[in-house]
C-alpha cells in the first residue's frame, strides 16, 4: 500500500473520498500521523482534485452547442421501453427458459419410456446379419446416421459443436414432420393380421419407428438444448475469462455465437449484451 | 479529509431514492423510467461523445443503452448505483462501434478555430479562468494513455468510486488507484509546465 519510500500517495485520494477499507484507512492514518511529507501531499492530492473536477466541469458545459435534442431524445428511449413487446418477451423467456428446458426433457424421457413399454423391445441388426438375403438392405438408424455424418461431414474442433448441433435438429425437425410413427396398438395388430410377412415387413416398421422415435426426441427440445447450450458457453466464457484465459474466451465466445445464430428466435438481449462485454473485453485484453 | 459526512448522507439519500424508483420501475410502473432517462441523458451522451467524436453516433448509443439498460433492469442490483451501471453498457457499445470503425474518436475540445468550450461573452471571471483551465486540462488530458485518461475521467468527471471505476473497466481497484495516481502526477506536471495551479 505504499510506494518503495514508504509514502501512501498512491492511497491518498481514495483516502480523502472514503474509498478504502477499514484496515487500508487505518494503515493511511497511522502513516500520516508520523509523516509531513504525505500530510502535505494530502493537501495538494484535494486541492488538485477540486481544480480537476471544475475544468472538466466547465469543458462539459463547452459542449452545449453540441447536444442534441434532449426532449426528442427522451422521447425516443420512452416510447421504445414504454410499450411492452419483444423487451417483455425477451425477459419472459429467459425468465422461464430452464424451467421450459426441464419440463420439455421431462416430458419427452416419460413419453420415450411409456412408448417403449408399450411394445416389444427394437431389435436392431446390421443389414444381411441374420434375415436372410432377401430382406432390402436397411439403413441404418437415425442416430447412426447422424453419428456418421457428423463424423465424416463436420469440421473438426469445438467451434463447430454448436453450429453443427443447430444443423442436426433442423434436420430432425424436417424428417420427423412427414410421418407420425405408429402406435404400439397399431404395431401389435399388424403382427396379428400378417405373421407370414413379419419378418419382412416387421422389421422395416420398426426401424421407421426409431427413426420417428430418435427424430422426434431431437426435434422437440431444440429450444431448450439451445438454451442448456447457451448457459453452458456463457459459463465457460466467464470461467476462462476469470482466469485471463483469452483463447479460451474466446473459443467458448464463438461457440455461444454460433449457437445464437442456430437459434434465430434465441437472439435475445442478455446473450447479446454479455457477448458484447465478452468481445469488448477481449479486445481490450489483446 | 475524508469525505464530507453531510455529502455522503447526501449520497446515501440519493441511492435510496434511486433504488425505490428503480423497484417500482422493474415493478412494473413504466412510465416512471423517463425519470431515469430525465437525469442520466446528458451524462451519458456527454461521456459516449467523448469516446466517439461523434455528436449523433453518441446519441443513437446513449438511446441503445437505455433500451438495453431497460431491458436488463430486473438484473440490476439495488445496491450499487445506476449510473456506472448504466454506463457500463453505454461504454461497451461505444468500444463495438469503436472497432467497427477502427479509429478512436477521442473529442478534443481544445483544437480548432473556435473551440466549443469558449464560454459567452457575458461569463463571468471566474467562468473565464475556469474556460481557461478546461482548454488547459484538454491539452494535457490528450497526452495521457488511453486507460489513465479513462480512469482519469471516470473518476474526476463522472465522480465514479473506485469500485465503479474498477467494474466499468473491468480490472481491480488496486489497478485503478496506480492509473490514476500516475494520471494525476502527469496531469499536475503538464498543468504546472502551462502555469496552471489548482
Amino acid at each position: 500500500m505504499t510506494d518503495g519510500r514508504g509514502h501512501v500517495e498512491e492511497r491518498l485520494d481514495a483516502y480523502r473520498t472514503g474509498d478504502l477499507d477499514a484496515a487500508d484507512r487505518a494503515r493511511v492514518e497511522a502513516h500520516l500521523a508520523e509523516c509531513e511529507h504525505c500530510r502535505t501531499e494530502l493537501a495538494a492530492v484535494e486541492s488538485w482534485a477540486a481544480a480537476f473536477e471544475r475544468g472538466l466541469a466547465a469543458r462539459r458545459a463547452g459542449a452545449v452547442g453540441l447536444e442534441p435534442d434532449w426532449a426528442a431524445q427522451r422521447a425516443a428511449i420512452v416510447a421504445r421501453t414504454s410499450a411492452p413487446g419483444r423487451a417483455e418477451e425477451r425477459r419472459a423467456f429467459w425468465r422461464w427458459a430452464p424451467q421450459v428446458a426441464l419440463v420439455a426433457v421431462a416430458a419427452i424421457v416419460i413419453g420415450v419410456v411409456w412408448r417403449e413399454a408399450g411394445r416389444e423391445p427394437v431389435r436392431v441388426e446390421a443389414p444381411g446379419e441374420s434375415r436372410g438375403e432377401s430382406r432390402p438392405e436397411a439403413a441404418p438408424p437415425e442416430l447412426e446416421r447422424r453419428r456418421a455424418d457428423a463424423a465424416a461431414g463436420a469440421p473438426t474442433g469445438a467451434d463447430e459443436v454448436g453450429r453443427t448441433a443447430g444443423r442436426e435438429q433442423a434436420e430432425a425437425l424436417d424428417q420427423a414432420r412427414p410421418a407420425a410413427p405408429p402406435t404400439a396398438d397399431d404395431r401389435r395388430a399388424e403382427e396379428k393380421a400378417a405373421e407370414p410377412q413379419r419378418e419382412a415387413e416387421g422389421f422395416e416398421e420398426e426401424q421407421a419407428g426409431n427413426e420417428a422415435a430418435l427424430a422426434d426426441r431431437a426435434a422437440q427440445p431444440a429450444a431448450a438444448a439451445t438454451v442448456l447450450e447457451l448457459d453452458r458457453f456463457e459459463r465457460q466464457a466467464r470461467a476462462a475469462l476469470a482466469a485471463r484465459d483469452t483463447l479460451a474466451a474466446r473459443r467458448a465466445l464463438a461457440l455461444w455465437s454460433d449457437t445464437l445464430a442456430a437459434g434465430e428466435d434465441l437472439d435475445d438481449a442478455g446473450p447479446a449484451f454479455l457477448a458484447d462485454s465478452l468481445e469488448a473485453l477481449l479486445e481490450s485484453a489483446e | 479529509m475524508n469525505r464530507d459526512p453531510a455529502g455522503t448522507l447526501q449520497e446515501t439519500a440519493e441511492a435510496a431514492e434511486e433504488a425505490a424508483l428503480i423497484a417500482r420501475i422493474a415493478g412494473g410502473e413504466r412510465h416512471l423510467y423517463g425519470a431515469l432517462v430525465d437525469r442520466y441523458q446528458r451524462r451519458l451522451w456527454w461521456s459516449c461523445l467523448r469516446m466517439l467524436g461523434d455528436a449523433d453516433e453518441a446519441d443513437e448509443v446513449v438511446q441503445e443503452s437505455f433500451v438495453r439498460a431497460w431491458e436488463r433492469l430486473g438484473g440490476f442490483d439495488p445496491a450499487h448505483r445506476f449510473y456506472p451501471w448504466l454506463f457500463t453498457i453505454a461504454r461497451n457499445r461505444c468500444l463495438n462501434a469503436l472497432r467497427r470503425r477502427r479509429t478512436w474518436g477521442f473529442l478534443s475540445l481544445s483544437s480548432g478555430d473556435d473551440p466549443p468550450v469558449l464560454a459567452s461573452r457575458e461569463e463571468t471571471a471566474a467562468r473565464a479562468e475556469d474556460a481557461e483551465l478546461a482548454r488547459a486540462l484538454e491539452e494535457c488530458m490528450e497526452d495521457l494513455p488511453d486507460d489513465q485518461r479513462e480512469a482519469f475521467e471516470l473518476r474526476h468527471g463522472e465522480g465514479f468510486r473506485y469500485a465503479e471505476i474498477a467494474a466499468a473497466l473491468e480490472v481491480p481497484e488496486g489497478t485503478v488507484m496506480s492509473r490514476l495516481y500516475r494520471a494525476r502526477e502527469r496531469m499536475r506536471d503538464c498543468l504546472e509546465g502551462k502555469g496552471v495551479t489548482p
